[in-house]
């Protein structure tokens, strides 16, 4: 548990007077000191005197205006002067002595202190690396309940994806919130905390990303800081089901590893630990399609129509395979949209085991056909669940569950796709993912000729 | 008079370990900022504290002693200027580094404000003998008996004195702002105070629950007038805090367990003794336990709650646990298990319930096969009782989760329905999400439109499991081969119907079908016909 990594305290430096307010400073002074020059005429020695003032008030500015701090796992060291009254003179604070941390006006990072004080620290004075340092050492050490809701969406803005710039806005944290309340449900287990490590050591737990019944989610990232999602599956290995339900996964992930598709998240390796099964995937920085939807509204058809050939070329390989994979569980929320690219990310190794498990689902059936529910999923399945996924990122609405989906996009020829796709009957809906991509292909050059004309 | 009312000074209020669960004294950390933090994320308007204010004459009253200094000064008599300048800047200082309240304490003799750093601690005490009334102003909006963003306002009247000229209204930013040594003075002498403390500054919400408790408790009801809005109050949280549900200590930093608990583990200060797991379900898991108070057995299904996403979704999360607890404790049916306690310990919620010598009938026939028919024909009247008792009630109760997991048959054949989790009022059932499992939900539950009818559709597609012994196909209607010259036949597929309107309509007509069939017991035919397949024109025609 306890490795080098966690003992190394974190270095986190903050800066009140930006770069560009100290050039400010001295161009006002070079200003006011020529004025003075040009008004008084002084003599050679004066002048030197303000050229010290010129070089020396900034730089004094400079390195006072600088708050160093250091995070360890017992507490936060806060070395700078400028905190002593805030902080009542104790500048070492522990962990636990925090009531809340919150940021106010999308501007100060605030920590307040159960025993008095508090440590207002400036967003713009952290440059990208330590304002990630700052929140990596939160998610380690911090309690997840003291942190404030917009702190926790900030957490996942700089970890997962977004620029810096509109983290704070209040649609991007009203987005987190909503997916954060979305992905983290009652456990029947512990799940791994924020610095926890595996592998003796070799991965450390970022963030989790999602828990519920009996899997859950991680960000996690190695020694040489490579970021990776960790997929955890608890059942303990006791009865027979969930023997068998062990055997599917280990199955399952030799299966996933083997593909290779740029589309594709790549399944990096699976393990046991602690009788927890362990699925280590790429990290894909990005919002998921649902998130982005939240985000920006419902898309516009030429995208929809490059998104519907990626996915169904996706499809298209892994249904090319032999054996032939059905991904069963592909929903707007498996899909990232990072810089015009998507990447599948789920395979529902766990989550699919889970429900066969229990035989309890929850909340995806507007992405599932019904032959589905019946036990009889095929490629065709999956064909189903893109229909709904074009639907929802056309409409921003889960598409009714088990009934046809019908939008009205405004392009015809979409609508007959999502409809043709979303057919209840599976001999009656469209045959592979063939036909979408080449659907989607011949739309995409009628759209490209209509703009070149 | 000051001896017993007042101690200021490092040291007194001591042996106030925060951890200590004494029920004769609480002690809260309080802090203004994240009040007001918590009430300006819930769109909260405070209470109309900010109204009443603090009028400028009480807040400027601290600069009459710098005056008078001036005034001496100016005058000449430095002998006496300066070694009191000395003396109240030094005071003033002391005072200024620590200006609200770090902490209240509550107990037996009266209401302690104290002031703790790492180094130091004062504290101050208003006696209990002082207070002539104690008024609760409710948030702008909220009703009488919430006590989130009001604020309560103890009047203290003391014996008169030099000090007695006007009534000093203090709340917490008066105490930050004006700091110093006069604000202090006057909660120490004046005679008339009005102390406001809102109640959103705890620290901890679920101290903000203890501290009216602990208040109303000490008080004497005979002294003085009840304020009805604080009667209301203290009556809101006598019934919440029954259940000792938010009592668990929110800032447990850590989790103290990792994995499952323990066999002779005590659990709830030591009331319930665990003796074994029974099961591990897909959210929760389940102990047996032994129930030292009232020395019974009884079974405990604990949830892990989620902690890493912050305190609402941990609240969210809790909150359907607890919308379980509170659905079973309003159940009085020998059919369904029967709710003892529920509780948050080290952040999992604990329901207790009785435990009950039986199997389920999942169980059973993995065990030994396909029930009999007289047997499935008890369970299903049984059943049937159970749901019209349920779809009976005032606001009728649907259990969205019929199946033979959640049925239990107990060892002298009665029939019990576990597992309200998912249950839900048919009022509040407006959200859309679905939740069961596939084989036995009806199909307009799979569409968030789950009605009565879809538990009945949820029984038909049990019993069919329970008298074939495997389990039936999701979004089909019950017949099949071997159901076929069953006399029970009949009534599953009436039950197992897609189409709400063909399905048996509630509970009490499914129960006079039974009673038909099993009057003539040479069962009826009727349906030859596979409807496999059939219900995708049924859906289609339904969305019509």
């Amino acid at each position: 548990m306890s490795s080098a990594l966690q003992a190394a305290p974190y270095r986190v430096s903050v800066r009140f007077l930006s770069y560009r307010a100290m050039i400010g400073v001295a161009l006002s002074l070079i200003f006011c000191s020529i004025l003075v020059r040009v008004a008084f005429g002084q003599a050679a020695f004066e002048l030197v005197g303000i050229l010290m003032a010129i070089i020396g008030i900034p730089l004094v500015l400079f390195f006072c205006s600088r708050c160093n701090l250091a995070l360890n796992d017992q507490k936060i060291i806060v070395r700078s002067r400028l905190y002593e009254s805030m902080l009542y003179g104790r500048k070492e604070r522990s962990w636990q002595d925090i009531a809340c941390i919150r940021l106010r006006n999308a501007r100060f990072l605030i920590f307040d202190f159960k025993s008095g004080g508090m440590l207002p620290l400036p967003l713009d004075g952290f440059d990208s690396a330590n304002l990630e340092q700052i929140f990596w050492a939160i998610s380690r050490f911090a309690d997840p309940l003291t942190l404030n809701p917009d702190v926790l969406a900030m957490q996942r803005t700089i970890f997962i994806g977004g620029a810096k710039q509109d983290s704070c806005t209040q649609i991007f944290t009203q987005m987190w919130l909503d997916s954060m309340s979305q992905s983290f449900e009652v456990t029947n287990f512990v799940p791994l905390k924020g610095g926890q490590t595996l592998r003796d050591g070799q991965l450390s737990v970022m963030m989790p990303l999602a828990s519920g019944g009996m899997s859950s989610v991680y960000l996690v990232r190695d020694r040489d800081d490579r970021r990776m999602v960790l997929k955890e599956l608890a059942v303990s290995g006791v009865g027979e089901s969930e023997a068998k339900m062990h055997d599917l996964f280990c199955r399952e992930a030799t299966l996933l590893a083997r593909l290779a598709h740029p589309n594709i998240v790549a399944v990096l390796d699976h393990f046991v630990e602690n009788d927890r099964d362990y699925l280590l995937l790429d990290f894909v920085k990005g919002l998921n399609l649902r998130q982005h939807v939240m985000l920006y509204g419902s898309m516009k058809s030429p995208q929809i129509w490059k998104i519907a050939s990626v996915v169904a070329d996706i499809l298209d390989y892994l249904h090319g395979l032999s054996p032939q994979i059905v991904h069963r569980d592909l929903t707007p929320d498996n899909l990232i949209f990072a810089d015009g690219k998507i990447t599948l990310i789920d395979f529902g190794a766990a989550s699919d085991y889970v429900s066969g498990l229990t035989g309890t689902m929850i909340g995806k059936q507007c992405y599932i056909p019904p032959e589905q529910f019946q036990g009889h999923a095929t490629t065709k399945s999956d064909l189903y669940a893109l229909g709904c996924t074009l639907y929802f990122i056309a409409t921003g609405k889960d598409p009714e569950p088990i009934e046809q989906s019908m939008p009205e996009t405004g392009d015809r020829l979409l609508d007959l796709l999502i409809a043709d796709l979303t057919v209840l009957d599976p001999d009656q809906r469209l045959a592979d993912a063939r036909t979408v991509i080449n659907r989607a292909r011949s739309r995409v050059a009628k759209i490209a000729e209509v703009v070149s004309v | 008079m000051s001896q017993s009312r007042l101690g200021l000074g490092p040291g007194l209020g001591l042996g106030l370990d925060p951890s200590q669960s004494d029920e004769s004294m609480c002690d809260m950390t309080v802090n203004p900022h994240v009040g007001k933090e918590r009430g300006k994320k819930s769109g909260r308007v405070g209470g109309d504290h900010s109204k009443r204010g603090i009028d400028t004459l009480n807040r400027s009253i601290g600069l009459v002693p710098w005056l008078v200094l001036l005034v001496l000064w100016i005058n000449g008599i430095n002998s006496v200027v300066i070694p009191l300048f000395i003396a109240m800047s030094i005071v003033q200082l002391c005072l200024q580094t620590n200006a609200h309240p770090t902490n209240i304490i509550v107990d037996a003799l009266g209401l302690s404000l104290a002031w703790r750093s790492q180094t130091d601690q004062y504290s101050l005490r208003l006696a209990w003998s002082d207070l002539k009334q104690v008024e609760f102003v409710p948030a702008i909006g909220a009703a009488c008996d919430d006590p989130a963003g009001g604020v309560l306002v103890l009047s203290y009247q003391r014996p008169k004195n030099l000090f007695s000229s006007w009534p000093i209204y203090l709340d917490f930013d008066s105490l930050a702002q004006s700091g110093g040594l006069m604000t202090l003075w006057r909660l120490v002498v004046d005679a008339r105070l009005q102390l406001a403390i809102p109640l959103d500054i705890f620290t901890l919400e679920s101290d903000m629950e203890r501290f009216v408790r602990f208040v109303g408790k000490h008080l004497a009801a005979d002294r003085f007038d009840w304020d009805p809005a604080f009667a209301a109050l203290i009556g809101g949280q006598a019934q919440v805090s029954y259940t000792r549900m938010w009592l668990d200590d929110m800032s447990s930093f850590r989790r103290r367990r990792e994995g499952a608990l323990p066999e002779a583990a005590l659990v709830l200060d030591g009331r319930y003794r665990i003796e074994g797991q029974i099961a591990r379900g897909g959210q929760a898991r389940v102990y047996r336990a032994w129930d030292l108070i009232e020395s019974t057995s009884v079974v405990l299904k604990e949830f892990v709650l989620p902690v890493d996403a912050g305190v609402e979704t941990r609240g969210r999360s809790f909150a359907s646990v607890k919308n379980e607890a509170l659905l079973l404790a309003s159940l009085n049916h020998p059919g369904i298990v029967r709710l003892l306690d529920h509780f948050v310990e080290d952040h999992r919620a604990y329901l207790v319930m009785q435990d009950l010598p039986g199997r389920s009938i999942k169980q059973i026939v993995e065990e030994s096969g396909p029930l009999s028919h007289d047997m499935v024909v008890s369970i299903a009247k049984q059943m049937l009782g159970i749901l019209a008792y349920l779809h009976g009630l005032p606001s009728p109760i649907v259990h969205r989760d019929i199946s033979p997991d959640n049925i239990m048959v107990t060892d002298d054949g009665r029939v019990v329905l576990l597992d309200f989790n998912v249950a839900l009022t048919l009022e509040s059932n407006s959200t859309r999400t679905v939740v069961g499992k596939h084989n036995y939900m009806a199909p307009e539950q799979f569409k968030g439109r789950a009605n009565c009818q879809s538990d009945l559709y949820g029984l038909g597609a049990t019993l069919a499991f329970a008298i074939t012994g495997c389990a039936p196909k999701a979004l089909t209607q019950s017949t099949g081969a071997i159901l076929h010259d069953l006399p029970l036949s009949r009534l599953i597929a009436d039950l197992t119907a897609l189409d709400c309107a063909e399905r048996c309509c509630d509970a009490n007509a499914a129960e006079m079908l039974l009673d038909d069939i099993t009057s003539d017991a040479t069962g009826d035919d009727g349906l030859d016909q596979t409807l496999d397949g059939g219900w995708i024109k049924l859906l289609a025609s339904e969305s019509h």
